[in-house]
């Protein structure tokens, strides 16, 4: 299984991978969320935009302390399913409990973290151009150029 | 980086294939190609917008930007303008430093 991402044009010179896959809202719709690959998250996180988008209710009042490089900030856990699109395949669904942040501001994306990455054989590769997740019968090779 | 603090556990997440009946896989299907077309839309247009829009939340429905300091109401007026693409927005917080 291979779920393509894309090198998301965040700049002028600043390009960032990133996966975009659907989320499901509280009403049982779907949208597509672009995610950052970040292998130092320990979870995968919505921003508050992306939370208020969704409709997502907290599973409990009470919110869980994240912090990153710019400090801490408020959020909660939510409850939802990810689908992702495989390349020529069917797609796969992830029912997931994620960190959503509450106000706008500590990100400018959504964060894909170890909680869904840790599934897969992550690949991200400028200078080939590649952003991707990989699982079951597709895998990635390391061999001299 | 985002690190959870504490000892909470890890966060659960499973995973499973799934056939999804014809209609609705051609729907996200459809979906999917609206949410790249604002995507592209969005990274064609990304200096201007930036200069413009930094601190602000933007959307980009039908090939066109919604912004502003309240995401609720930019969601708001992006559905009104464009309710096809509801589930296709392309949205980003700008930060100011950003």
């Amino acid at each position: 299984m291979r779920i393509d991402g894309h090198w998301l044009v965040c700049r002028d010179d600043l390009l960032r991978p990133v996966i975009s896959y659907e989320v499901r809202a509280a009403d049982g719709a779907w949208h597509e969320v672009p995610f950052l690959v970040d292998t130092g998250a320990d979870s995968t996180s919505l921003t508050a935009e992306a939370l208020l988008l969704l409709g997502l209710e907290p599973v409990s009042p009470e919110g869980v302390r994240v912090e990153g490089v710019g400090g801490s900030a408020p959020s909660v856990v939510v409850k939802t399913a990810l689908r992702l699109a495989t390349a020529g395949g069917a797609p796969v669904v992830m029912p997931a409990e994620l960190i959503a942040f509450t106000e706008p501001g500590p990100l400018e994306l959504s964060y894909l973290g170890r909680n869904v990455t840790n599934k897969f054989a992550v690949v991200v590769d400028r200078p080939g151009d590649t952003v991707c997740l990989l699982h079951g019968n597709h895998r990635c090779v390391i061999q001299e150029a | 980086m985002i690190r959870v603090v504490g000892h909470a556990p890890p966060l659960h997440v499973e995973m499973e294939e799934v056939v999804l009946p014809p209609e609705e896989h051609a729907g996200a299907l459809a979906r999917r190609e609206r949410y790249f077309k604002n995507m592209r839309w969005f990274e064609a247009h990304i200096a201007e917008i930036r200069k413009q829009h930094a601190g602000q939340s933007v959307c980009v429905a039908g090939e066109t930007l919604f912004a502003g300091p309240d995401p609720r109401e930019v969601f708001a007026r992006a559905r009104a303008a464009f309710p096809d693409d509801w589930g296709s927005f392309f949205t980003m917080y700008l930060r100011p430093d950003g």
